[in-house]
């Protein structure tokens, strides 16, 4: 199973919203083998990740939309911050946590 | 050089242990005490243990042997109370130079005996008698008598001759090295120290070493007498000394603190002989610490790097000095190389180091010539008012306070002996050093002889010739005093450039030539002569003065420049608006051109860019000899001003300061917002005036502007260095009003806060960047805090809270294992009892860790504040009857699903078998690859690193977070919120960037290594002698299936091939932090704050440069610019042990072998591996053209049992060093 077919899998499985499921179905080929990288550098699975980002489709809803590349770019950072402490909260949690704490900054 | 000299060079000197101890086990009666010789003797003296020499010598020798045979190198003499003064108390004084000489007689042949039994079965030892001088029972710096603070039941000469004596006998006896121990009293050991140094001017040839030992009485790190370990070190080092260290009241662990901070500044050797823990009156010895625990200790401090000398002091028996014997018998003794001070320090009962080019105000009011009205006082001896003049030059800033009696109608001698004394009661006064001022030199030694700091004298010159110049040197010298030397001779005060210089030149000639006077502590004081007088020939007189000052230190390396300033003025007596602005122009181009120090009114000195712009240029003529004309313009404008009462109304430039016509509230508001510390004091001071009580004036406008700060930041107007600038000017306020408050707080006990704070850096751990903000932003909100620093143990903390009755306890820590100290304080706080809400804070901390990990262990609320702006609201909503109880609900709601949903996320883990990812490893061609080829194996040290050319290396982004802007540099000053506060920020920073550059403020060291490397089966690294061991990456990828591990870019020892493993550590040495001092102690936090950040920007480039250096030496051809060199674009890589690639802090360790940081870079580890100083950074080299940087994730109990296996510590272990990979 290449890369996009599990990602497909694994957004049908979670139940993304369907603009979500555009977002990252169209993602280009270099984008989608970054956030790849990503995934494989970070704790978290790439199930974990597809969970992370519906709970963040959610806070959009009740906030502002961003773009996938910032919603990426937001998740990267949560867990960078969390190497240290190591992997204690699923990232859906996680991201929970940074937005109440932080919320998104405008240069993202 | 003497034996043991040498000996100290090549190995750690083992000492004795107690004789006290011991001979408590011989159960001694009255007659044994007495002997034959003193059967009839009119006094009991049993417990007169010197005695025993005497009357029981086998007994003495004996335990002389027992400590010999147990390993110990040198031994004491049973001569701690052999001093008449403390024979006094048996009426033996007529005996203690026979008791000395005795006593070191016995050591003696204690020694030759036992050499001799070494010699006679083929082995070599080496044993040294001490003459052991104690401190006595009486103190000079300190009245007993609480109701006469200038009370001394001893004086300076009463203790040098009674030292005086006790030398003598001990040398008479044969002793290789003197031993000064015990002090707790550093007027007491000056006093021994003068002794010493005359006894050998007049018998060089019997001259031995001298060894001094402090002791710290308690947690307060001071000693008795209340002086600092640093202020200790520079009040002594006059005596140059073998070895200065440390002895008695504390066990080793209490000890470390102090003895590191000696260790940093001491040029001598360092020793340390500690008592066998806490008095226990249930163990056998009375002390509770067993031998090995003892040994344990102090090879830890042997491993640091810290020990020359070692031994054991109360409590200790021949098992302890054999357990540390064997414990430091292989390790190195402290390194000795590039110690030397290289500025000018004095004391009172702290350290004051002269950084060059700050410029220090000595307080010039507590002087007769100087202050009519403090002459009237001391007339009428009214010296408690006389006291509180001194108090508020101290308040005011100055750095040093001059004192001074030389008038006709004062009894000088006598009231420079009471004033001193007096003063040297207070400690709010004698912190800072004192410089004993007087014409007459009976007068200067008197003030010496009650000075415990390191003082400066006032003044000597060539005025009655050579001899008598150099004489009064020689014994300032034995004082261990700073100069003052005057443009004297014997054709009088030097007035023009040439004779100023000429003068000067021929002093310090004679100083260092005749007498090897330190350059450091000369001061030359080129006289300031008065200006504007009408008489031509005085034009030129201030700037003749200031281009003396520059042209002195450049011909007299070394000195230092000092001037009484207010002499240029002096024409214009009566008119203090122009005087002040005089002394301020004058003092401006004065500090340009290196003037270190002048005597002024502190306090009094008005802002250079505060003076009216026409003002400062006639100022500025006459003071420059622009013009010939520039005296009769300065007179004409000052004769229009002569009314004027205060400098600040006619000085100041009016537009800019348009605020100061505001209603008291709105000047005081506006100051706070601002953070202008200019008027503080006078505003503060009408406050009070109008509100009658300090507090009033704290509760009311201080409190009230601080609420408006408050809000601009609650809003997101203002930002973290603006609200930190604001704390400035608050401090500056509350430390005006202090003194009302302490007389208030003692007639009402009325106190008044939001609550008291207790905040520290957990042991181990020594940043505190982030910590010091937050107490910042508490303090400005009313909030007392109590900031115990770094490294603090659990105990201190929760000893603080209680004795402080703390509101809040607060926590920080930087690196990981800082997570493991924070749990187990909270589990102790349950243990205790404890109820007090818990902050957590620090870079590594999180909400989900505090959660998670903590919360469990302790019952009343714990709460992780993330962001400093935060802390006040949490502390007001804990504190807050209708706040509080939704509050902790909501938090408590918020932990608990926190922790379930940990519970849920390791289900969710999918790892590879180990194996599999051993299979999955990061290929390389080892045939085919070009291992790099090293210039060097071993290592090397940079001890000077430009700090200009690492500044351009500075990444600035991680200098913005540390103040909670977020943001990229440069892209972050076009933040639409905080752009402009980042900019403003930057410029501050700037300011100081370019201090520290040209002022060389930083020192930077680096030491690197190269090794010759290769990978071993299990998949560890082999580097030299040494092995790192190295975890792989086991979570499940998606894309590259490689999982890394560092090892994977090393070659393997199967490719036949070596490689190259490298190695460093960097740092900007402890100088980040006492720079930072320096704006601490002026209530200057943010600057303070700055200071610390850019400490941590210069290791960090530091690191940066030194990586790139190193790859052009191994031939690696780049041509990269910062910003790509920010950007990792290199070839190689450089993890940190403790970091993403290798999370085992205890890894670094293994650096420490290789590289010796602590000996060759002066950087330690704590015990939790964090780098001291803090502004520190080390890791590994990787050549590899394809070596990357990756994060080790999750493992699993495989890996760790493998890891702690291959390691050799337990699972357990392993599990603690790497818990945050376990989860």
């Amino acid at each position: 199973m290449n890369l996009k077919q599990r990602l497909e899998t694994v957004i049908h499985q979670q139940k993304a919203q369907p603009r979500l499921r555009d977002e990252l179905m169209n993602l280009p080929d270099p984008e989608l083998l970054n956030w790849a990288k990503s995934i494989d550098e970070s704790d978290y699975s790439l199930e974990e990740w597809v969970t992370a980002l519906i709970e963040f489709h959610l806070w959009e809803e009740k906030n502002k939309p961003l773009s996938i590349t910032t919603k990426l770019d937001y998740l990267i950072c949560c867990t960078e911050g969390s190497v240290q402490t190591g992997k204690l909260l699923p990232l859906s949690e996680l991201l929970i946590q940074y937005l109440n704490a932080h919320g998104v900054e405008s240069n993202f | 050089m003497s034996q043991i000299a040498k000996a100290i060079q090549n190995r750690i000197l083992v000492m004795d242990g107690a004789m006290g101890s011991m001979i408590q086990q011989y159960k001694l009666s009255e007659a044994d005490y007495r002997g034959e010789r003193f059967k009839e003797y009119h006094r009991d003296l049993k417990g007169n243990n010197d005695l025993l020499v005497l009357t029981r010598p086998a007994v003495v020798k004996e335990i002389h042997k027992q400590y010999l045979l147990s390993g110990a190198d040198l031994i004491e003499t049973n001569t701690f109370n052999g001093t008449s003064i403390a024979q006094a108390d048996y009426g033996l004084q007529e005996y203690v130079f026979e008791m000395n000489k005795r006593a070191a007689e016995l050591a003696k042949e204690a020694c030759i005996e036992v050499m001799n039994e070494a010699r006679a079965r083929g082995e070599t030892r080496e044993c040294f008698v001490a003459g052991a001088v104690g401190p006595t029972n009486k103190t000079a710096s300190l009245s007993p008598d609480v109701n006469r603070p200038e009370y001394r039941a001893v004086t300076f000469d009463e203790l040098r001759d009674a030292y005086a004596e006790q030398i003598d006998g001990l040398i008479a006896g044969g002793v290789d090295a003197l031993l000064f121990e015990t002090t707790f009293d550093t007027l007491n050991l000056k006093a021994a120290i003068f002794a010493y140094i005359t006894y050998f001017e007049k018998f060089p040839d019997r001259h031995v070493p001298l060894i001094l030992s402090a002791t710290i009485t308690d947690q307060s790190g001071r000693t008795l007498s209340g002086q600092t370990i640093e202020a200790f070190w520079y009040s002594v080092q006059h005596a140059k000394p073998l070895s200065v260290g440390l002895n008695c009241a504390l066990g080793a662990k209490d000890m470390r603190p102090y003895l590191q901070a000696l260790s940093k500044i001491a040029n001598c050797a360092i020793s340390c002989y500690p008592n066998a823990g806490l008095p226990n009156p249930l163990a056998p010895t009375g002390y509770d610490e067993t031998p090995a625990h003892l040994a344990a200790q102090l090879k830890l401090f042997a491993e640091e790097g810290l020990l020359n000398v070692v031994g054991g002091c109360c409590g200790t028996t021949p098992p302890h000095i054999q357990a540390v014997a064997d414990a430091v018998k292989d390790l190195p003794p402290r390194s000795l190389e590039g110690r030397e001070n290289t500025t000018l320090t004095l004391s009172g009962l702290e350290p004051m180091v002269h950084l060059d080019s700050s410029f220090l105000i000595v307080g010039e009011r507590t002087n007769v010539m100087g202050s009519p009205k403090f002459s009237e006082l001391i007339k009428k001896n009214d010296f408690e008012s006389a006291m509180k003049v001194a108090k508020q030059q101290v308040e005011n800033g100055a750095n040093i306070l001059d004192i001074c009696f030389d008038e006709a109608l004062i009894d000088a001698e006598k009231s420079m002996h009471h004033f001193v004394n007096l003063l040297s009661s207070d400690p709010e006064i004698c912190r800072i050093p004192f410089m004993i001022d007087s014409s007459k030199w009976t007068v200067l030694e008197t003030g010496l002889k009650c000075l415990q700091g390191k003082g400066v004298v006032n003044s000597i010159s060539l005025k009655e010739g050579e001899k008598v110049f150099l004489d009064q040197a020689r014994k300032i010298q034995k004082y261990g005093a700073a100069v003052i030397v005057m443009a004297f001779d014997e054709q009088g005060q030097a007035a023009t450039l040439q004779d100023k210089i000429r003068i000067c030149e021929r002093s310090y000639q004679l100083l260092r030539k005749e007498l090897d006077f330190n350059p450091y502590d000369i001061i030359f004081d080129a006289n300031v002569l008065t200006v504007a007088t009408g008489m031509e020939e005085h034009n030129s007189y201030a700037k003749d003065f200031i281009e003396a000052v520059r042209e002195i230190k450049k011909r007299c390396p070394g000195v230092r420049t000092s001037g009484g300033i207010s002499n240029v003025s002096f024409s214009f007596r009566g008119n203090n608006p122009i005087r002040e602005a005089m002394h301020s122009v004058f003092l401006y181009h004065a500090i340009r051109n290196g003037l270190d120090m002048g005597i002024v009114n502190a306090g009094m000195i008005t802002v250079y860019d505060e003076i009216e712009p026409k003002l400062k240029e006639l100022i500025e003529d006459v003071i420059l000899n622009r013009k010939p004309e520039a005296s009769e313009n300065l007179v004409a404008y000052a004769e229009q001003t002569k009314n004027a009462t205060t400098a600040g109304k006619s000085a100041v430039n009016p537009e800019k300061n348009a605020w100061r016509n505001a209603p008291l509230e709105k000047r005081i508001e506006h100051a706070l917002v601002h953070g202008i510390t200019d008027f503080v004091d006078a505003d503060t001071e009408e406050a009070r005036q109008k509100y009658g009580a300090p507090l009033k004036v704290i509760e009311g406008p201080l409190m009230d502007g601080m609420k408006v700060v408050g809000v601009l930041f609650g809003e997101g107007k203002m930002f973290l260095p603006q609200v930190v600038k604001s704390a400035r000017a608050m401090k500056r306020a509350v430390a005006y009003l202090e003194p009302f408050m302490d007389a208030e707080k003692k007639a009402t006990g009325a106190t008044s806060n939001q609550g008291v704070f207790v905040i520290a850096t957990v042991k181990g751990d020594v940043h505190d960047i982030g910590k010091n903000i937050v107490s910042v932003v508490l303090s400005c909100n009313g909030y007392k805090v109590i900031d115990l620093g770094v490294m603090v143990k659990c105990d201190d903390i929760l000893k603080s809270a209680i004795e402080h009755k703390a509101d809040f306890i607060g926590m920080s820590g930087l690196i990981t294992p800082s997570l493991d100290e924070m749990i187990s304080n909270a589990k102790e706080m349950k243990r205790l009892g404890f109820t007090t809400p818990l902050l957590i804070g620090g870079a590594t901390t999180s909400a989900a860790h505090t959660a998670i990990k903590i919360v469990p262990y302790y019952d009343s609320p714990i709460v992780q504040v993330g962001d400093a702006s935060l802390v006040v609201e949490v502390c007001t909503k804990l504190k807050s009857p209708t706040l509080r109880e939704a509050y902790v609900k909501d938090l408590k709601a918020n932990q608990t699903r926190m922790r379930e949903s940990f519970e849920r996320t390791k289900s969710l883990e999918k790892l590879v078998p180990l194996p599999e990812a051993r299979q999955s490893n990061f290929k390389v061609d080892w045939q085919n690859f070009q291992t790099p080829r090293a210039p060097f194996t071993g290592t090397k040290v940079l001890d000077s690193i430009p700090l200009a050319e690492v500044a351009k290396y500075i990444d600035w982004s991680p200098f913005f977070w540390s103040w909670e802007l977020k943001g990229k540099y440069p892209a972050i000053f076009q933040h639409a919120k905080h752009g402009e506060q980042a900019k403003q920020l930057f410029e501050d920073a700037q300011v100081l960037l370019k201090d520290i550059i040209d002022h060389q403020r930083f020192k930077l060291k680096a030491v690197y290594g190269l090794f010759p490397a290769h990978t071993n089966e299990d998949g560890d690294i082999v580097a030299g002698n040494e092995k790192f061991f190295c975890l792989r990456q086991q979570k499940e990828k998606i894309t590259d299936p490689t999982y890394y591990s560092l090892s994977d870019f090393i070659a393997p020892q199967s490719s036949g091939k070596t490689d190259i493993l490298g190695g460093f550590c960097v740092t900007a040495g402890s100088s980040v932090d006492d720079f930072a001092q320096e704006y601490k102690a002026k209530l200057d936090d943010y600057s303070s704050i700055i200071i610390k950040a850019l400490g941590d920007r210069f290791a960090e480039a530091t690191a940066e440069w030194l990586h790139q250096k190193v790859r052009r030496e191994m031939g690696i051809q780049e041509d990269l610019t910062i910003e790509q060199l920010i950007s990792e674009d290199y070839v190689g890589i450089r993890p940190a042990l403790g970091y993403p690639a290798c999370p085992d802090h205890s890894e670094k360790l293994t650096l420490w072998r290789m590289l010796n940081p602590d000996q060759k870079v002066g950087v330690t580890l704590t015990e939790s591996f964090a780098m001291n100083p803090p502004s520190s950074v080390s890791g590994l080299y990787f050549f590899n053209p394809e070596a990357r940087y990756f994060n080790i994730g999750s493992i699993d109990e495989g890996q760790l049992s493998s890891y702690a296996q291959r390691k050799g510590v337990t699972v357990e272990r392993a599990r603690t060093l790497l818990a945050p990979n376990l989860g």
